[in-house]
Formats: C-alpha cells, structure tokens, sequence
C-alpha cells in the first residue's frame, strides 16, 4: 500500500482531540471551512432538486384534486377528476395500446440487440466498426420520424415500391390497426436500440472464461448461454427497466407519424394526456392520469427489483 | 491544477477546499439566477419592471422587432419595414419592442407562459384553444388573455374593419367583452385543383354549388397510372360526414348530437337511429378509396403531404386552404405553372367544399383568425400593443407596407397575398391591380363566393361559455379513422352503435356548467336560428332531411 492513499483524519475534515489538543480553535478552522464548503456545494443543489423537482412532483399530486386553472384561485374538486378518468373508456384503450407497445418494443428492439451485440463481436474488428458506424449514425429522432412516415406511406412510400418490387403483395403500413404498432417500433431495431452498450459490456467478459469454456469442448451456444448471457445480466437488467419504463412514457413518434390513429390504434396513454386532455385545459384530469400512470410504473419497477436479480453469480 | 490544502496554495494554482467554495457559490448564483427567472411566479415582476412601455414580440402575428443594420445590409427591403415602424414609434414616444423568444405556437408552452406572467405581449388566439374555438373561449372565461374591448372602441378598429370581418367578431366576445382582434380573414378549407388537368381530361371544373357526387365522378375521370384524382389530408371522412349532417359537435344542420337537458353533460349522442344513411355515406366514401383507386389519403398526411402530391402532379385536386395557392418562389403553385410554361391562372384553381349529397351546404365556413394580448400587460402596454396591431393591420402602417412590397418586388401576388383583406380593399391607388390581376378570375371569384356564404349560426352565439371539464369526443374520429384506412371492416352499422356507446360513456362522467333551464333556452334559439339558415340556404336538405328529423328528435325535447 502506498503512503500516497492514507489520509490522516484531518485530511477528511475529522478532528480529533489530540490534534486540537483539547482546545484546538485554529485547528477546528478547517473543519468549519470544509463544512462551510461542503453546503455551499450542497445547498444549490437541493434547492434545485426542491423548486424543480419535488415541488412540481408534490403539486401534481394536489393538482388532482383540484379544478386546475392555468391561472388565478383552484377550487378544490375532491376525486372528480379520477372519477373522470376512470370513467374513460379512452384511458383504458390508451393502455391497452401502451402495454401492447411495450411489449413488442422490448421484444424486438432490447431483446434483438443483444444477440446482434454477440454476433457483431464474431466478426472481424474491421468489419465491426462499420458496421457500428453505420448502426450509431445521429439522426435526429424527429427528422427520423419524419423521414420514416415518408418511408411508410402506402402510395408512394419506399417500403412499399420494396415490398411490390419483391413480388410481395402491397401493405397499409401505417394504416392498419394491426400493423401499425409494428411498423412504429420496427425503426427502433434499426437504430439497434441499446447495442452499443451491450458491446461495451461485452468486451469486458475476460477471454479467459471463453478459453476454459474451449479446452472443456464447449460450443459456441452453450459459451453464449453459460457465459455471455450471464456476465451481461447486471446490464441487461438496468437497461430492461429503463426500456420499459422508456416504453410506457412513449409518445413522440406515434404522435408525428400517425397522430394517434388509425382508431386509437396507436395513442399511447402519454399520447392520449398531451393530445387529448392538455388541449381541452383539464389539467386536473391530465394530471390524474398521470399519477395513474406513475403509479403503474413505480410498481412494475419494484415489482422487477424485487423479483429479478443482477448478479450474474445469484 | 489543484494543491492538496490551502497551505501549499501559489499565485498559479488555487487548493482543492477553494475550488470547491468557488464551484459551490457558483452553483449557488446560479440556483438563484434560476429562482429569478422564475420571479414573475413570484409575483416580482412589477418590482422589476422598467418605467419605459416594453412591448414584447415573438414575431407574427404581433409585430416583427426593429430590423438590425446587418438584417438591413443583407436585404434592403428591410429598411422599409424599419421606416413604417420608426413613424409608429416617432407617433409613441416612451414606447419601444422587444423580441423575445419564446414559442407562441404550442399551445402548452402558451398557458405554461400564461401561467408564470412571462409570455410576449400579443399571440395567435386559437392556440390557446389548441385551435378550437370551444376551448379558446373557456379560456377567455378563465382571464387567460385582456379584455381589449375599451380599444377596440377608442382607437376605431369597429369601423375600419369589413363587414364579412365584424359579422364574425362575435366569436371573440365573451359576456359582452372582447377578447381578441382579427388579423387575417381565411375564406376555409377547400379544394386546390389543376385546371389544365381538368381541361385534358374533359371534366367540367368544380363551381362553388358541387356536390360530394360530383366530386367522386371527377377523381375517377382524372385517375390515371402515374396519378390520383384527389389527394385528402386524414381526416377527411369528417368532411364527408359533415356535409351530410353527421358531426360530434353541434354544427348548424348536424344531426347526430342531441340536447339532453335533464343529463349531466346536456348534449347525447346519437349515430344510430339515422345510420342507415350514415352507412351509406361511409360506403361511398370507402368505395372512392378502395375500389375506385382515385384518392391519395394515408394516416400520416397531414397538411403539407396533401399540398406536395399536388405540386408534384401526383394529384390532380388537393383539400386544402387556399393559403397553400399564395405560396411564392420554390415549391410553390407559382413556380410549377411557369415550369409548367402557362400562367397561373391557366393551372391553378380553388373551390369550396362539396355539398353534401342531400343539399346540405358544404364544410367551408370563412374563418377569422385573431390576436390575443396578454393578461399581465397593463393599460398602458395594452393600448399601445393595441394601437400598433391596428396601425399594421387596418391603418397607416398596412398601406405603406402593401405599397412598399410593390415597389420593391413588382409582384401583384405578394401585394395581394391575404385575400379577402380585413378592410374589404381591393385596389391601392399606386397599385396597378387587384386581386383578380394578381390570382386570376378562378381563384378569386370562387374565394369571393366562398366568404360571401351566409354566416351559419354556431352554439357560442347562443350558449355560455362552458367553464367545467368537457368530453375530448375522440370515438367518433377513431371510427371514421378506422372507416378509412382499413380495406376490411365488420358491419358498419355495428360499428357505429359502438362509437355510439364509446362516446356516450365517455360524456356520462361529465357535468356541463350551464344551469339546465339556460341551457334549453339557448337550444330553442339555436334551433330557430338553424331552422332559419337552413331554410334560406339549403332548401332540400332542410324540407327533406332536417325538417323531418328536427320534428321528431329534437321539438319533443325542448317544447
């Protein structure tokens, strides 16, 4: 052990009565000074936490109780507005269509990407800096959104001259109830939703693992199954929670690319709340769903912390 | 860069315990940089407020900001602009603009300013709406934006504005007051149409009394490999459904939303004992779509979708506003006739929208749209917000600008650009042509015919503005959606009578307002007024359709 790593106890601004000598006022200086700098550093932040995150939290929760004017005095309006809601046959809708989203976005565009982040690792590292560049490009998600729906268009869209080109009979895309959710996530596999943070993850499973795995005659399935799978599950579990957790709030593209429709097919709770109630002022109402919606995301995630566990050795 | 401890601390380098003191008082001001941001929450801004009258603008529809010398430097014509400005300022000593940037299109990003005193002076009126004038006016209800009626009054707008403008002033009057001021006068949303396309083919162009008959036999006609004849934004089985009297929302004529004064939210909805003939106007309008192949329509085309089919020649007729004709340069109806090497008036052409196929007058209602001034400008701020919107909109300043365009362009279509005008002008003494000569007789005559339509009664005239939470009424655009995009559906009838039932259980979690005994008193003038519209404006519909229906559904309940 270097001395370079051992600090006296003043160092971290402990005092001890044998350095102050019993009465040590000038040693008791920089301890203040410490203290004095570490609130300074601290106080800003907590307010700013306060102001613009808890405060905003703690009034949404009272906003719902409210008739929520935009201005002037709120009267108090009792459960009216979950009342409301619940009475909505579109909420129900909203999350029947939001649950079917997050399913299928995590199908195809977290569970995907783990195996193409394996495959990708197989190839030669040439090959595999292209082809992550190309997978990394930044496009803006809006200017994506808009070019997809251009892309999508069942007249005179891209897709569809690909579809008919290949003697495959012509598609709605967008168009279909069925089909639409599908073709809303189907960009999020191409962009290879978190792939590169699966690499990066998986460059750092030691060779030596797979080396033993050899010389006990292992194949290329079980060293997936019995090493990589496993090695990469701290990161897999955090990235599903943010995914879905990313995937119940979702609502940027379904609102570019289709507004919600064809009937509802696409309007996602969040969707429904910006689209739906924002305009017609019911903040109170948009503010309860939104609790509603929070209360149903806080549960899954304890639900999944509770339940799925990250050490790969567990 | 950093010491261990203070002690060690040279004039080149400061200790780690000082860069934290510096790095946490810096964060410090700037938290409180933050909290003063936010000082109008707080109620600080008057305290901060200068003596000076600073109008606040986020550009149109208030006013631009003074032009710099390099805007000036870069295009000359700029200067002109800052000469009319400076002659308003010259008039309002004390007074001075200041742009600020801030998004007065988004409609929450509008109240979120509203809410917090720091939105610029004047804004679009409908967004605080979301671009519905039954939200818009519940927000005027709420003190959203300043009564301007005592300068509406003062400073003479009443009398320099047209008579087709003022008939539609009462939609920005709440209990007597005013609310917001026009700015531009849109004749509605029609239909952009090729008229050399129409000519090749050999199909009669549209005229104003056209019919949805009408407009399916000229989309087939004008259907060819490489082209549709109509492109539609996607909603526009609304349209459909409109023009033959099917709404949720009530509309003069419309047949589907039912007063219900002893239920909580007053109106119920009804899409099923006339759904025989709702049916059969979906099948036709699906029947266009799918087996004739003659429309483009796709559930993302949105305005600009609908607009570049047509500039691209994929379409030969577009709905759409007859703004999109007033383009100029790239991309432009403009550039395509002279690509094309005929003139504008031989390729383009503009038509309100269908009659229903019953007689009931077609979805084209000339609209008004409006400025708004914030609630936290003062009197002072609001008189000289108001006088110059009316300076640049109705007065001095609107002159000097038509007049300077044309001397700096020559261009009779920018001079002309907004037709109908506010003021009902159609020539300017230095101006050599009007409208006509600008946009050609197609175009013109058929806006002209299109704002001269009858203004029809609509429910704001007649009942209080609702204050309480309303029904967002989505089921009924969520079945004409699915009516449009998919190629297979089950019974239409049955999917009407679960829309029916979506929307009525939605409404039943409601409670209007409007006292009851207010509410049926407003109902009977509302239905005499539409009595009489439609009696005086469509005939048939009215003896054949509506008469009928009005007999039996809606005198039993109003007496």
């Amino acid at each position: 052990m270097s001395t370079e790593t051992v600090r006296s106890p003043a160092a971290v601004g402990v005092v001890t009565e044998h350095e102050t000598g019993g009465s040590g006022e000038t040693a008791l200086q920089p301890a203040r000074r410490n203290r004095l700098a570490t609130f300074l550093f601290v106080v800003p932040a907590f307010l700013a936490q306060l102001i613009w995150g808890w405060y905003p939290l703690v009034m949404a929760f009272l906003l719902a109780f409210t008739d929520g004017r935009v201005r002037g005095a709120v009267s108090f309006t009792g459960i009216d507005s979950y009342r409301r809601i619940l009475a909505d046959p579109n909420v129900g809708r909203a999350f029947g269509v939001t649950i079917q989203y997050a399913a299928l976005s995590i199908v195809l565009t977290f569970i995907i990407p783990i195996f193409v982040a394996i495959l990708l690792m197989e190839m030669p590292r040439r090959h595999m800096r292209w082809m992550m560049l190309l997978w990394f490009l930044p496009l803006s998600p809006i200017a994506g959104a808009v070019l997809w729906r251009y892309m999508y268009n069942a007249q005179y869209g891209l897709l569809q001259s690909i579809v008919t080109g290949l003697g495959l009979p012509s598609q709605p895309f967008l168009n279909s109830e069925a089909q639409v959710l599908f073709w809303l996530i189907f960009p999020g596999i191409l962009f290879f939703g978190p792939g590169l943070i699966y690499m990066a993850a998986l460059q750092s499973i030691p060779q030596s693992y797979y080396e033993a795995a050899e010389v006990e005659g292992a194949s290329f399935w079980r060293k997936i199954w019995t090493i990589t799978l496993p090695r990469l599950r701290p990161i897999t579990v955090l990235m599903l929670m943010f995914a879905i957790i990313g995937s119940l709030q979702q609502f940027e593209w379904p609102l570019l690319m289709t507004g919600g429709g064809p009937n509802g097919a696409s309007r996602t709770v969040v969707m429904y709340l910006y689209t739906g109630l924002l305009p017609q002022l019911r903040y109170s109402d948009a503010t309860a769903l939104a609790v509603i919606l929070f209360g149903v995301i806080m549960t899954i995630t304890i639900l999944f912390r509770t339940f799925v566990k990250e050490d790969p050795d567990v | 860069m950093f010491k261990k401890d203070k002690a060690s601390s040279s004039p080149t380098g400061i200790s780690r315990r000082d860069f934290l003191k510096y790095a946490g008082t810096a964060a410090a001001a700037a938290s409180a940089g933050g909290v003063l941001g936010y000082a109008p929450l707080f109620g600080l801004r008057s305290a901060l407020a200068q003596e000076q009258i600073v109008l606040r603008t986020a550009r149109w529809p208030f006013v631009e900001p003074m032009p710099t010398a390099d805007e000036i430097a870069a295009d000359p014509t700029r200067q002109v602009y800052a000469d009319i400005l400076q002659r308003w300022l010259d008039q309002n000593p004390g007074v001075s603009i200041e742009l600020v940037d801030f998004n007065i299109w988004d409609q929450q990003t509008l109240l979120t300013g509203l809410a917090g005193g720091i939105t610029p002076t004047g804004f679009h009126t409908t967004v605080l709406g979301n671009y519905n004038i039954a939200n818009t006016r519940a927000a005027f209800a709420q003190g959203l934006v300043a009564d301007v009626s005592e300068y509406y009054q003062s400073l003479g707008i009443d009398t320099l504005i047209a008579p087709y403008v003022r008939e539609q002033m009462g939609k920005w009057e709440l209990d007597g007051r005013i609310y917001a001021l026009p700015t531009v006068f849109n004749p509605g949303v029609g239909f952009i149409y090729r008229r050399d396309l129409f000519t090749q083919a050999g199909v009669p162009e549209p005229t104003p009394d056209w019919t949805w008959a009408d407009l399916r036999e000229a989309a087939a006609a004008l259907t060819t490999a490489d082209r549709k004849g109509v492109a539609f934004q996607r909603w526009a089985l609304n349209w459909r459904m409109e023009a033959e009297g099917a709404m949720q929302n009530p509309t003069v004529g419309t047949m589907t939303v039912i007063p219900d004064p002893g239920s909580g939210w007053n109106w119920r909805y009804d899409f099923t004992s006339q759904s025989d003939r709702w049916v059969s106007v979906i099948q036709d309008f699906r029947d266009m779509v799918f087996s004739d192949q003659s429309v483009f329509i796709d559930a993302s085309n949105d305005d600009n979708a609908v607009f570049s089919a047509i500039l691209d020649g994929r379409v030969a007729m577009a709905g759409l506003h007859p703004g999109f004709l007033r383009r100029v340069g790239e991309g432009s109806p403009e550039r395509v006739a002279s690509d094309l090497g005929q003139t504008f008036e031989e390729t383009w052409g503009w038509v309100q929208q269908p009659r229903g196929n019953t007689g009931r007058m077609g979805v084209t209602v000339p609209f008004l749209d409006a400025i708004s001034f914030s609630p936290d400008a003062s009197p002072a701020e609001l008189e000289a917000a108001v006088s110059l919107y009316q300076y640049f909109y109705l007065g001095e300043g609107y002159t000097a600008q038509q007049q300077a365009l044309w001397e700096s362009t020559n261009e009779l279509k920018r001079v002309w650009g907004e037709f109908p005008t506010l003021t009902g002008l159609t020539s300017f003494d230095s101006i050599p042509g009007g409208p006509v000569e600008a946009w050609g007789a197609a175009v013109i005559d058929n806006l002209t015919a299109s704002a001269s339509t009858p203004y029809p009664p609509e429910n704001w005239q007649f009942y209080p503005a609702e204050t309480n939470p309303a029904p967002t009424l989505l089921a009924w655009g969520d079945f004409l959606s699915r009516q449009t995009f998919e190629p297979t559906v089950g019974d239409i009838a049955t999917e009407l009578a679960a829309a029916q039932d979506s929307i009525n259980a939605e409404a039943a979690a409601f409670t209007s307002s409007i006292p009851d005994d207010v509410f049926t008193n407003a109902t009977r003038s509302y239905f005499a007024a539409e009595d009489a519209y439609l009696q005086a404006n469509a005939p048939d519909y009215y003896a054949n359709v509506w008469k009928p229906w009005f007999d039996s559904t809606i005198a039993p309940v109003i007496g």
